[in-house]
């Protein structure tokens, strides 16, 4: 046999990585590489031109790399290539060349596509005089048990060294005992194993999930990493598989830096989630989301009916120009996702399933039966009533909380098989989740199936689809959480005979059992269809122009039955209760899109033309109606109620949009992106349909540089762009004049009749966002050491502000929407990951993300004043607490009279007098803080040791306030709610922490704030590798694990959660996970 | 072979693209469901919709500010915190316009509610007038659109008539504010007696161009224009007053109710309390003095509702007996569950004297009848009565042994513990015109007149007769009380006869003491209209 020894082991250039990484990625869309792999004869055709005299060997062989898209591996110990050569050459082949250059040497070659390799015939073992030297072999896969070939195998610190066969198998002879074997492979993570003896050895070779020439979706295509110039981040793979998420945004939290993703209540859906990138860069609430696009088509549905183990990647667009291609709804980003392909090869078999429990830890707990007593004996005794007193001296009362929450459960089984053959790629999956809250009666289900084809019906045509098909099961109301935790605790929940009782408490019939939910009839379904089907025509005469005709059709029916009967307060109220609503949203996307790739020598073009329409239409059906004969036929009995309400609400918005892109790149070390994107939207004003948006971004691969070659670094790239985005932020029909209506009586029968509401501004138009990005992405030690850092400004202007207009013109809401104001962000992300032990059995790798983000009003109403009404500021953030502060406590002694508050008594709460004027009023108000938090970070910790590996991951933000309303009374004039337990004053206990229980010790109000900062251990995965002990059976993985969620929150909050929007809503679900991964 | 294919693929592809090819029309908005105001005012139906739309949001005054939520009263300042009328509970709104008067500020969002509604029907108003001058309104019927102005200038001077007596000075809006191209954000302060010109021009139009009665109950008729306009000259000419009042009087089809009628006719009862009983407040159904009446129904769109049984009447949930609670359940016959917001002051229950039926046990309740059978305390039976123990003492907070009125009575038999009623009731009626009258004859110094005026009042509630030196403006008001407690807009009267600090802190033992002269006869003007505000905007006195 022969030994290959070579020098130049990882640093190739791109493209040569490039179409071995291909092999290994899903999917490949980077069209400029199509006329070369078309082209199988290329050393064969390929011409040389050389004219070098006293040239040495390797600068000929530069040349030759540099002409063409040649690759030379080899060692200078075996090759002498300082030998000083003349060649003249004109339009010869490679092999030619070759052969002329190596004449007279030992020197043989062979080649696989375009990388040849120079090596001598076998090295005698005698010139190497080591004791103790044995032969050893082996057998080299990928993590799915796969025979690699062309694997280099050397042995470290000599030049002794392998490939391995088409089985994957290596010989060594002559090896010392102590010796390293270090594995390389192209696209796959170098591997370094200490022989420690033994003879045989089997080696498992890891994709490099991070490499820098990973292949990412860029929107309208994808990329080679290495090529992208604007700021794109992929969520890690770890995110994705083997944590309980219920939809993706969960995936991405806390592990892409500048990507704020809060969820703002808990339950078993848990879709009511906040995605914010890069700061708020519109004040309308709601109208900061980012543009979600799901296979090339932008998504408009509950992030909970997308089945996640569907997901293969997830990238976040996070700048102007990687975002520019979607043009006018691109400002707050766009979070593009893709779903499972098939590749080539045996047809895989996979299931994916786990079950687990739904819990929640400590949450604030309001006041028991006897406190609550006491608390209402000292407020004001005259309003106790006798159900209350009796409860009292019986020692009963109802524990609210405890009867409307339960230990949940969790399950989510995924079954898929993916394959293909020349002509088809194939991924077909069926999945089931069902998740059952800890609040009764919330539950959660969702069944889907998805069929993803590629089909190559000729060599011009290609076509296929992405399609999901799913049903997500809401039914049953969950109790009223809220009034459970408001509900007087000296009542009782049921009667004797174990029915929910319709009134706790028997001297307020207007307090309703906050129970009551459960007793409706409650059907709720939601259908879908999300479809993306497309086809791919290689166009004649121009190489690399092709044409694709992308479409989506996504298809929501939203059904929903309820009835209230005479068992429950509205019900009993109504004489039955019922409401239906029919809800069909469908939303379609039609795309041609032209695209165009050449390389020209160094130089690579590619350009992407568009042209799309899509079209999103909601129809809401709705029927209220009440006063049935009777409650046995619940929501079929419509026709016989005594009123019908019924109602029927409509949009339709339509968006054209053109764009074109221009990718450029030099040599791999100069990139260059250019995009302009013209929007057209139906909801803008009627002077103000369309809107152009353009950007510009440049790249530097450094560490493709001859100077920079042989330093420290495997990756090294400057990045820097700039743009301009809209949002779109408002939606149809809001620039009209509306009416509202107001129905009358004709005597005792209704008489129609409306009333002007909004008022309409036909020049209402897009926000548009100018941002500039200056990044740096590294890579060091082998890749061992990586990351990215990221400096961002953007600038907002013509900001859609919902401004409030004198209420003397007469609108309903007081509130008209404008292109007004102007917002700054700026901040800094940073990336950084490290492996810190790196060996095949033994793994550590530690990755932290932080972003910090400075969101600032620089511009209002453009007369400099700020908006008291909304609390907007400029200077300051755009969701600040502005509210009087509170300052403690009148005490005994205090010289109140003369106080700003002269009316008050000791013990009732002090506000600060922010002027001094000795007056408490309006003008105290001050911003006490921020109420969006600005520094965010995410750090995932992974240990992997032979088949055990444990991930614990770990998210938290910081800066932000809340008012906590639990520090509040709220308990009603009657004293009829319950509140928590507080360390109120008294004259024995002259605290400054809380007031008095007295009526009117806070009758200015003033509310309490505290800091919303956290840390939370989000999950904490271990996970054993069981396939690896199961040899021949067939089985390439199987693996089980255990997660954990939500199980440790640090903070100084003390409400019902930091993250949490409401302090009286679900706590925060805690579940405990068990997993299981099979294929075979 | 080639060439065909090459052919093939081009044609393939042009194919696609010609198919999926669209107009830029697509962006033109066209909603199908959404009515615009030039969509609505092109008929004669849409013009009566628009009309609608203003009756539905002036029954918002009793129905309250949060729409479809009984817990607010709209014009709650305008009734409560008076000499006559207290807050009994220490919540809400009359925490401040009540009880506290020092808590009262400009951030009360109550109060700007209660600006914004009015300032939202005035627009209504300036909307439907607008539309009327175009090309579709002039195209109507010259009765029909003028009738239409008439009701939306009535409605108009109706709204500047709340606004003047709670602000004093306010912005007078007179052009539809629906072009948000041109909105204004300059307002400043019409002084009063502009705004009453203003008014005075739209009642005299709404009287010439109202109908004198109309078929559907609780339409706009010419004697609502004539009652307001009597009211108006009390401010600005006396003279015209007594003139106006007593075209009302003499001329109009309405005649106070002197003896017993309607649905309880058979049953002990007065003819003054008749008026207030269920089934008895429209003109078919036999009521002659009202003039204006506020239409609900119950389980009917547009029906609506309104929350004066809420705000009057007694707790009776709240009444123990000997000690033992539960004995009073909530009927039809009782009148309901109330949670009696607002109450008499002791001044205002001793101004009856003996006999006076307005002061009578079918006006008042201040007893309750033990009507539960499964609680009956230990020495009582069923049907007994408890009479509270009342006079002599001072209205306190949360005091549910008090006097409350009847005049707002109303269960649903079907839900008696229900919050709502859906009872018509008398807005506006002949026995509030003729104090209007009694007032102008006493600015023109026609004590015998006015005398004589207030007499016809008391001789149906069979009080004793008055001469004319008993007259002057604090016995108005005391007769005011009587007759119209809790139907009339207090702080309005007291502040036409500058009365109201002197009044309130001599006769409001609750809230009395915390009034601030020359402050709080004026409700803050809403922060945020000051806010928003490009140019100055002052603030009333004293906030």
């Amino acid at each position: 046999m022969k030994n290959f020894c070579f020098f130049r082991d990882y640093k190739s250039p791109g493209l040569t990585k490039l179409l071995k990484v291909m092999k290994l990625t899903v999917f490949m869309v980077f069209f400029s590489v199509a006329g070369v792999l078309a082209n199988d004869s290329y050393s064969q055709t390929k011409t040389l031109n050389l004219n070098m005299r006293e040239a040495t060997v390797k600068e000929v062989l530069n040349s030759i790399e540099e002409q063409s898209e040649f690759y030379f591996l080899f060692s200078e110990n075996l090759v002498d290539v300082k030998r000083k050569v003349n060649v003249n050459l004109e339009n010869q082949t490679i092999e030619t060349a070759l052969n002329l250059l190596f004449e007279g040497t030992d020197v043989q070659y062979s080649n696989r596509d375009r990388i040849f390799v120079l090596t001598t015939p076998e090295v005698s073992g005698d010139e190497l005089l080591v004791p103790q030297q044995r032969t050893i072999s082996g057998t080299v896969t990928d993590k799915s048990g796969k025979p690699l070939q062309g694997v280099t195998v050397v042995v470290k610190g000599t030049t002794n060294g392998t490939i391995t066969n088409a089985d994957g198998e290596f010989s060594l002879t002559n090896i010392p005992d102590d010796a390293t074997l270090q594995f390389s492979f192209v696209g796959m993570r170098t591997q370094e194993i200490q022989i420690e003896g033994r003879t045989t050895i089997t080696v498992e070779m890891e994709e490099e999930t991070v490499g820098i020439d990973e292949v990412i979706v860029v929107g309208y295509g994808s990329q080679r990493k290495s090529d992208i110039t604007g700021s794109v981040a992929s969520i890690p793979d770890n995110r994705l598989e083997q944590v309980s998420n219920t939809n993706f945004a969960e995936a991405i939290q806390g592990s892409v830096p500048g990507v704020n993703i809060q969820t703002t209540s808990s339950g078993a859906e848990g879709d009511d989630i906040n995605i914010l990138i890069r700061g708020r860069n519109s004040f309308i609430q709601g109208r900061n989301t980012p543009l979600i696009v799901l296979d090339g088509v932008p998504y408009n549905g509950n992030l909970s009916e997308l089945n996640t183990t569907d997901i293969a990647s997830i990238e976040v667009l996070k700048d102007a120009s990687s975002a520019a291609i979607y043009g006018s709804r691109a400002a707050n980003g766009v979070i593009l996702i893709t779903s499972k392909k098939g590749k080539q090869g045996k047809i895989q078999f996979n299931y994916d399933g786990l079950i687990g429990i739904e819990t929640f830890g400590d949450y604030p707990k309001p006041m028991t039966p006897s406190e609550f007593y006491e608390f209402k004996r000292i407020r004001d005794e005259s309003l106790l009533t006798n159900s209350e007193i009796e409860l009292y001296e019986n020692g009963g009362g109802t524990d609210w909380l405890d009867l409307a929450t339960r230990t949940g459960s969790r399950q989510h089984h995924t079954l898929s098989a993916s394959g293909g053959n020349k002509n088809i790629d194939f991924y077909i999956s069926g999945s089931l989740l069902d998740v059952e809250g800890i609040a009764i009666n919330d539950q959660f289900q969702r069944a889907s199936v998805r069929i993803n084809l590629d089909l190559d019906l000729t060599d011009w045509l290609t076509m296929g689809t992405n399609t999901q098909l799913s049903r997500a099961d809401r039914d049953g109301r969950p109790v009223n959480f809220g009034s459970a935790f408001r509900a007087n605790p000296l009542t009782t929940a049921y009667n004797e005979d174990g029915s929910l009782k319709m009134d706790p408490w028997p001297e307020d019939v207007q307090t309703s059992n906050p129970l009551d939910p459960l007793l409706y009839k409650d059907n709720y379904d939601t259908y879908k269809v999300f479809t993306n089907n497309y086809l791919n025509v290689q166009l004649p005469f121009v190489e690399g122009l092709s044409y694709r005709l992308n479409t989506g059709i996504e298809y929501t029916n939203l059904n929903r039955q309820n009835y209230m009967g005479r068992d429950t307060k509205d019900g009993f109220r109504d004489q039955g209760r019922l409401e239906l609503t029919d809800n069909v949203s469908t939303n379609y996307l039609v795309e041609n899109i032209v695209k165009y790739g050449r390389e020209f020598g160094k130089h690579t073009l590619a350009l992407t033309g568009l042209y799309s329409y899509q079209s999103i239409t909601q129809d809401v059906r709705r029927l209220n109606a009440r006063g049935f004969p009777g409650d046995e036929l619940t929501w079929y009995q419509a026709s016989s109620a005594a009123v019908i309400e019924p109602g029927y609400s409509f949009s339709d918005q339509t968006t054209l949009s053109n764009m074109l892109r221009i990718n450029y790149n030099y040599d791999d070390r100069y990139l260059l992106t250019l995009t302009g994107r013209r929007d057209g939207f139906s909801g803008f004003g009627e002077n103000q349909k369309w809107g152009n948006f353009y950007s510009g971004a440049a790249g530097w691969n450094a560490h493709n540089e001859d100077f920079l070659k042989d330093f420290v670094f495997d990756e090294l790239k400057l990045r820097v762009s700039y743009g301009l985005n809209g949002n779109q932020a408002i939606g149809p029909y809001e620039t009209l004049t509306t009416l509202n209506e107001r129905p009358y009586l004709d005597g005792s029968s209704t008489a129609p009749g409306f009333v002007p509401d909004d008022i309409g501004n036909p020049n209402l138009r897009w926000e548009s966002t100018l941002m500039g990005n200056i990044a740096i992405d590294y890579a060091l030690f082998k890749n061992r050491l990586k990351g990215t850092i990221e400096y961002y400004e953007s600038k907002t202007n013509d900001l859609l502000l919902s401004k409030t207009i004198s209420p003397v013109s007469g609108d309903g809401n007081n509130a008209m929407t404008d292109n007004i104001g102007e917002i700054k962000n700026s901040g800094i992300e940073v990336l950084i990951s490290g492996d810190i032990i790196r060996k095949t059995d033994f793994k550590i790798n530690m990755t932290a993300n932080f972003a910090y983000n400075k969101n600032e009003i620089t511009k209002l109403y453009g007369n400099g004043m700020d908006d008291l009404a909304n609390k907007w500021f400029i200077g300051e953030p755009i969701n600040v607490a502005f509210d009087h502060e509170f300052g403690g406590v009148f005490q005994i002694g205090d010289d109140i009279e003369n106080s700003a508050q002269p009316n008050h008594e000791p013990g009732f709460s002090k506000i600060v007098d922010q002027n001094g004027d000795g007056v408490i009023d309006d003008e105290d108000r001050t911003i006490l803080g921020n109420e969006d938090p600005f520094i965010f970070a995410g750090l995932n910790f992974s240990i992997k040791y032979k088949g055990i590996s444990l991930n614990i991951f770990s998210q938290g933000s910081f800066g932000a306030i809340r008012e906590n309303d639990l520090l509040a009374e709220n308990v009603s004039s009657d004293i009829g709610n319950n509140t928590m337990a507080k360390n109120w004053w008294t004259p024995d206990n002259p605290t400054n922490e809380f007031y008095a229980n007295h009526i009117f010790a806070n009758v200015p109000n003033v509310d309490i704030y505290q800091s919303v900062d956290y840390w939370r251990l989000k999950d904490i995965t271990l996970s054993y590798d069981i396939g690896r002990h199961l040899g021949d059976l067939g089985i390439d993985n199987l693996q089980v694990y255990l997660t954990g969620r939500n199980l440790l929150t640090i903070t100084g909050y003390e409400g019902l959660d930091p993250e949490l929007r409401s302090n009286r809503d679900i706590p925060l679900t805690i579940s405990y996970v068990f997993g299981l991964n099979l294929s075979f | 072979m080639k060439t065909n294919k090459n052919f093939k693929s081009i044609l393939f592809a042009a194919t696609l693209v010609l198919f999926f090819g669209c107009s830029e029309d697509e962006l033109m908005e066209a909603p199908p469901h959404i009515l615009a105001p030039v969509s609505l005012y092109k008929t004669l139906d849409g013009f009566e919709a628009g009309m609608n739309g203003i009756y539905a949001e002036w029954r918002r005054e009793r129905s309250g500010s949060d729409y479809g939520n009984p817990n607010r009263y709209m014009l709650d300042p305008a009734v409560v915190g008076t000499d006559v009328v207290y807050a009994n509970q220490s919540a809400g709104w009359g925490n401040s316009v009540a009880s506290k008067f020092y808590n009262n500020t400009s951030e009360n969002g109550d109060t700007r509610n209660l600006w914004s509604w009015l300032y939202e029907i005035i627009n209504s108003c300036n909307t439907l007038i607008g539309a009327s001058k175009t090309d579709a309104g002039q195209a109507l019927n010259e009765e029909d659109i003028n009738r239409l102005v008439a009701e939306a200038r009535l409605f108009r001077a109706w709204a500047y008539r709340h606004l003047t007596y709670n602000w004093g000075d306010v912005p007078l809006a007179l052009e539809v504010g629906t072009n948000g191209t041109a909105l204004r954000d300059d307002w400043t302060r019409t002084p009063v007696d502009e705004v009453r010109r203003q008014m005075e021009q739209d009642l005299l139009f709404a009287e010439d161009n109202l109908p004198e009665t109309r078929s559907r109950p609780g339409s706009l008729v010419k004697g609502v224009a004539t009652h307001y306009l009597a009211e108006l000259y009390l401010e600005l000419d006396p003279e015209k007053a007594v003139t106006k009042a007593e075209e009302l009087i003499n001329n109009g089809p309405y005649s106070l109710i002197t003896s017993r009628y309607g649905v309880e006719a058979n049953k002990p009862g007065t003819p003054f309390t008749d008026m207030f009983l269920d089934g008895n407040s429209n003109k078919s159904e036999g009521n002659t003095e009202a003039i204006w009446v506020m239409q609900n129904e119950p389980l009917t769109l547009g029906g609506d509702f309104n929350l004066m049984r809420r705000w009057f009447r007694g707790q009776s949930h709240r009444i123990d007996v000997d000690g033992v609670s539960g004995a009073i359940i909530f009927t039809v016959e009782n009148g309901g569950r109330g949670l009696q917001r607002n109450g008499p002051t002791r001044y205002a229950m001793e101004l009856y004297e003996e006999g006076d039926d307005r002061g009578s046990r079918f006006a008042w309740r201040d007893y309750e009848i033990l009507n539960n059978p499964e609680i009956i305390p230990d020495g009582w039976e069923l049907g007994d009565t408890v009479f509270f123990d009342w006079r002599g003492k001072d209205e306190e907070l949360k005091n549910p042994y008090w006097p409350s009125t009847k005049k707002w009575d109303y269960a649903d038999p079907n839900d008696v513990s229900g919050t709502t009623n859906y009872n018509d009731q008398v807005y506006l009626r002949l026995g509030e015109t003729y104090l209007i009258l009694a007032e102008a004859q006493l600015l023109t110094n026609d004590k015998e007149g006015a005398a004589n005026t207030i007499n016809v009042l008391r001789r149906r509630a069979n009080a004793n007769e008055i001469s004319a030196s008993d007259v002057d403006i604090d016995f108005i008001l005391d007769e005011r009380s009587r007759e119209l407690w809790s139907e009339e807009h207090r702080r309005y009267s007291l502040r036409r006869a500058g009365k109201w600090f002197e009044r309130v802190s001599q006769h409001n033992k609750v809230g009395g003491p915390t009034a601030t002269e020359n402050r709080d006869e004026l409700l803050p003007i809403p922060q945020i209209v000051i806010d928003v505000n490009t140019v100055e905007f002052p603030q009333n006195p004293g906030y």
